[in-house]
């Protein structure tokens, strides 16, 4: 059994391989793109590193779901619709929509993706 | 001016590894002025071989973009007479695209080697594969001597 702490580290070095930061900037909190200069394709490379640390296979828009900035019904003039918080729900389980609900802007929607959010994943992928 | 900065392909094995070589000449249009041949074109040349590993390693033949260069290195130089041989080898393969790393020798000594991202361009944003397309596909592929793409073989003449 893979413990918290285990998972944290191993992400740390993921995210640090992927962006060329230092593993102990890479606290739970932390936003992949605002507070680490994640662009959009290294979304992918992280993807490679967390497969490959953890012997895991992650399907294509599993961890970082592409639909959301693509399907009308799911953001109307900026904003996720009702539709759209019930598709990032179903598909992020792990993530903490409570700040996100209170104002569903699109350009929020890359802050949900944090350190944190890559440990709970991998939990839940660990425990499956 | 040519763009294809690799000679000819040695051989290879589907989503796994391939190896090319490039002949650095006096000729070459880049190396005017140049008494070296330029470390970025040895980066070019890792990650054009490696879009054509992924490009023939695909289910359907795919396009490749360069999403990012996570590490270069260049320990030493070549130069014209130099003969480069080029390893690109897929690290991981995801749907998405690969991540490869080369590795760009004259004899024992390196010259270039990279860890890079080969994300597959989205079909929308592929272009036409008309018949033009299709005859510089099959011009290239006789150059670099691989095999003609399925379909593409009364083509080729």
């Amino acid at each position: 059994m893979v413990d918290d702490q285990e998972i944290l580290s191993k992400i740390q070095t993921c995210v640090s391989n992927a962006l060329g930061v230092e593993e102990e900037e890479v606290e739970p909190d932390k936003v992949l793109s605002r507070d680490l200069g994640a662009e959009s394709i290294d979304y992918l490379d992280i993807t490679f590193q967390i497969e490959k640390a953890f012997g895991i296979s992650i399907q294509k828009d599993e961890l970082f779901p592409q639909k959301i900035f693509r399907d009308e019904n799911l953001v109307r003039d900026g904003v996720v619709t009702p539709e759209g918080l019930t598709f990032l729900e179903q598909q992020l389980p792990y993530a903490d929509l409570t700040e996100f609900r209170k104002d569903p802007q699109m350009s929020r929607v890359s802050e949900l993706f944090t350190v944190g959010l890559l440990v709970n994943y991998v939990k839940t992928k660990l425990a499956a | 001016m040519r763009y294809i900065l690799v000679d000819r392909i040695l051989e290879w094995e589907k989503g796994q590894r391939i190896k090319a070589v490039k002949s650095v000449t006096l000729g070459e249009p880049f190396l005017r002025g140049l008494p070296e041949y330029p470390a970025a074109l040895i980066l070019e040349a890792i990650v054009q071989t490696g879009g054509i590993l992924c490009r023939m390693s695909a289910d359907r033949e795919r396009m490749t973009v360069l999403g990012k260069i996570s590490r270069a290195d260049f320990p030493a130089r070549a130069f014209p007479g130099d003969r480069i041989e080029i390893e690109v080898e897929i690290a991981l393969a995801r749907p998405e695209g690969n991540l490869c790393e080369g590795v760009a020798k004259v004899g024992d000594r390196v010259v270039g080697s990279a860890r890079f991202l080969l994300p597959f361009l989205p079909p929308e944003m592929e272009p036409q594969k008309d018949a033009a397309w299709r005859d510089r596909r099959a011009k290239l592929q006789r150059a670099l001597g691989l095999p003609p793409s399925p379909g593409d073989g009364s083509e080729e003449g």
